[in-house]
């Protein structure tokens, strides 16, 4: 039983990919690392400092699996590093976007976030997960094949139904800004830059 | 315009003469005192010049006036690299004014915030002792210069109004102008509440949301505090501890106004 669960991780380590695709709605490897896509703050230019970013513009949409239609859960929009450009992810967003400042998070690191909600501490709140990106064309929803989409994923367990049961609507705020801060002092930890306009 | 160097020589002696002694006998409160400490820099370099320091390049009075700008407290800095007894005093009596420079009234800190900013540049050169150096030839120009913290404050006032004309241009933005007013007047009412205690809060990073939100951030050492306001008005504050992980909130508006325990948080990052 040992000899084949060492095989199995060996060969999962000479076979692994970076560029592949896994199925909807589950986990993204430890070993990738997302972008985002992020509205340079005040002290950016000045002090290459990017601690006051929002981290906060989730999104709940309807998605297509390979079956049917299934709800994807509020999650912060991020991009696969090895599957999609920030060149590419920024042709998602709205025309003339603000959004120019690519931060790079690793997966395994925004798993390990443990946040406080002032009186417990709760390990593991935030995932990453494959979120397929669909487009409507005429009229009917397809999965979208634009260059760049396979990378799309996102980090779930920030928005307020995701917090664990119990707790004051202090103990809440407090539990959702402490993940915010963490995932941003993550982002300044890693390289970021600008993209060119 | 037609004065020779010596008779010119004689002037300024006599100007340091009345300075030395206005140094000493002044009261502390004098708001004139740093413009005559910038009178004060030429003749200084004279005189260790005489002495015959290498260092007194530095000090040349024909050396960049902005070097000489930024203040009295580099000014002294400077000075205590000179091992010379008779600088050392005078270094001594400049730093004391230098401190009182910084903990000067509360009344006096707020007003110099809300003047003009052109008054408040061209503070060091506004008396009638300095206007002396435009009679003088081949005297450098006057440069302006703007203490860091009061350049923030400026740059966080100019950063706003951009995103104002953001808000108006494209009328697109995740954010109001409303929320964008709001968050001005909070960092108004937060900074003179430590101004009316003789501090200088720091002036933060700033960054608008996607929820019509505003936020602001404080980072040093250990200490997080971040300060988010909505357009519905409510005001969040939360700070975290890096080194133990501790957090804390409070919430509130601008009429509640702020809790003793925001503006302790707050005072951590005072300069």
């Amino acid at each position: 039983m040992i000899f084949w669960t060492k095989l199995r991780s060996l060969s999962n380590k000479l076979f692994f990919r970076m560029d592949s695709v896994g199925e909807n709605l589950t986990p993204l490897p430890d070993a990738y690392s997302v972008l985002r896509l992020a509205r340079p703050p005040k002290d950016f230019a000045e002090k290459g400092n990017i601690l006051a970013i929002q981290l906060d513009q989730l999104e709940g949409e309807f998605i297509l699996s390979s079956e049917d239609k299934k709800d994807a859960p509020p999650h912060l929009s991020v991009w696969v590093d090895s599957l999609t450009t920030p060149e590419q992810a920024y042709k998602f967003l709205s025309e003339n976007s603000p959004r120019k400042l690519v931060l790079r998070l690793k997966v395994n690191e925004i798993c390990q976030i443990k946040a406080n909600s002032g009186e417990c501490v709760y390990p593991h709140l935030l995932k990453v997960i494959w979120v397929y990106r669909s487009q409507e064309i005429e009229g009917e929803l397809v999965r979208d094949c634009r260059p760049g989409a396979d990378g799309h994923s996102g980090i779930t367990g920030l928005d307020e139904n995701s917090v664990p049961a119990g707790l004051t609507n202090r103990q809440q705020k407090n539990l959702r800004k402490d993940l915010r801060v963490q995932l941003a002092e993550l982002a300044s930890k890693d390289c970021f830059h600008i993209m060119d306009s | 315009m037609t004065m020779s160097t010596s008779s010119f020589k004689e002037v300024e002696q006599e100007e340091q003469a009345i300075f030395l002694t206005t140094l000493q006998t002044s009261p502390k409160n004098s708001s004139s005192t740093p413009v005559r400490r910038m009178q004060y820099v030429p003749s200084l370099a004279q005189r260790v010049a005489e002495s015959g320091n290498a260092e007194v390049r530095k000090y040349n009075p024909l050396y960049p006036r902005t070097q000489i700008n930024m203040g009295s407290r580099i000014y002294a800095e400077q000075l205590k690299n000179i091992d010379e007894d008779k600088v050392r005093d005078f270094s001594r009596e400049i730093a004391v004014h230098d401190v009182y420079e910084w903990a000067k009234p509360i009344g006096h800190q707020a007003n110099f915030i809300k003047s003009d900013p052109k008054e408040r540049r061209g503070k060091f050169w506004s008396s009638p002792s300095s206007d002396l150096s435009k009679n003088l030839p081949g005297t450098p120009k006057k440069v302006e210069a703007i203490h860091p913290q009061q350049q923030r404050y400026e740059h966080l006032r100019v950063y706003l109004d951009s995103l104002k004309n953001e808000a108006r241009v494209t009328g697109e933005t995740e954010f109001s102008e409303r929320v964008l007013n709001l968050s001005w007047s909070v960092w108004e009412r937060l900074t003179s509440l430590f101004q009316a205690r003789g501090q200088w809060l720091e002036v933060p990073d700033a960054c608008p949301g996607s929820k019509n939100n505003f936020m602001y951030t404080w980072s040093k050492s250990e200490h997080y505090l971040e300060c988010e306001i909505f357009g519905t008005g409510e005001i969040e504050f939360f700070y975290r501890n890096r080194n133990t992980g501790e957090v804390w909130g409070d919430d509130t508006t601008l009429e509640q106004g702020f809790s003793g325990d925001i503006l302790d948080k707050a005072s951590l990052f005072i300069e």
